[in-house]
């Protein structure tokens, strides 16, 4: 699994399917976002989609 | 001070297992209408994953039997957000220590 380098997404591919920016595996920590509307932690990284993102991305 | 009726709570889990169990977690959560909303797994936390919740964390649920789900941490004060949130940040751990 890959992350993406701006929106931290993690996708098996090349490219972010979100953003579109590349993507690196070089990646730390996983959080799963099932109801981006009622997360606080959602909120917290301003993420609006559902689905899994890294914490921290080089 | 959070517009929220979440709670977040700290689930015990085999080390080593804590993606895959935070990964079939999400899946249940998602087909049984539980209140999950986010499930966080900092690497920093080993044989524990944290969960963004509406409703309270009952391992007896049948929608909650996961492999390598140990258990509920029974705390009397929880686990707060700003305590979550501490782990969304780039460095945790260095920005609490204290100079002395
Ligand atoms: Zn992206």
């Amino acid at each position: 699994m890959n992350a993406c380098t701006v929106c931290k997404r993690l996708t098996p591919k090349e490219r972010c399917d979100v953003c579109g920016n590349p993507t690196s595996s070089n990646w730390s920590g996983l959080l799963i976002i099932t109801d981006p509307e009622e997360s606080e932690l959602a909120k917290e990284l301003n993420i609006t989609i559902p689905g899994e993102y890294c914490l921290r991305v080089r | 001070m959070e517009d929220t009726n979440n709670s977040i709570y700290a689930l015990k889990t085999s080390v080593g297992q804590e993606r895959n169990v935070a990964r079939l977690l999400s899946r249940k959560a998602q087909v049984s209408g539980i209140g999950i909303s986010a499930i966080l797994v900092p690497e920093s936390l080993k044989g524990y994953i944290l969960v963004e919740s509406s409703t309270k964390i009952d391992l007896r649920n049948p929608d909650l039997k996961v492999q390598h789900l140990r258990g509920v941490v029974e705390g009397k004060h929880g686990i707060t957000f700003e305590e979550a949130k501490r782990f969304l940040k780039p460095e945790p751990i260095i920005s609490s220590i204290q100079k002395g």
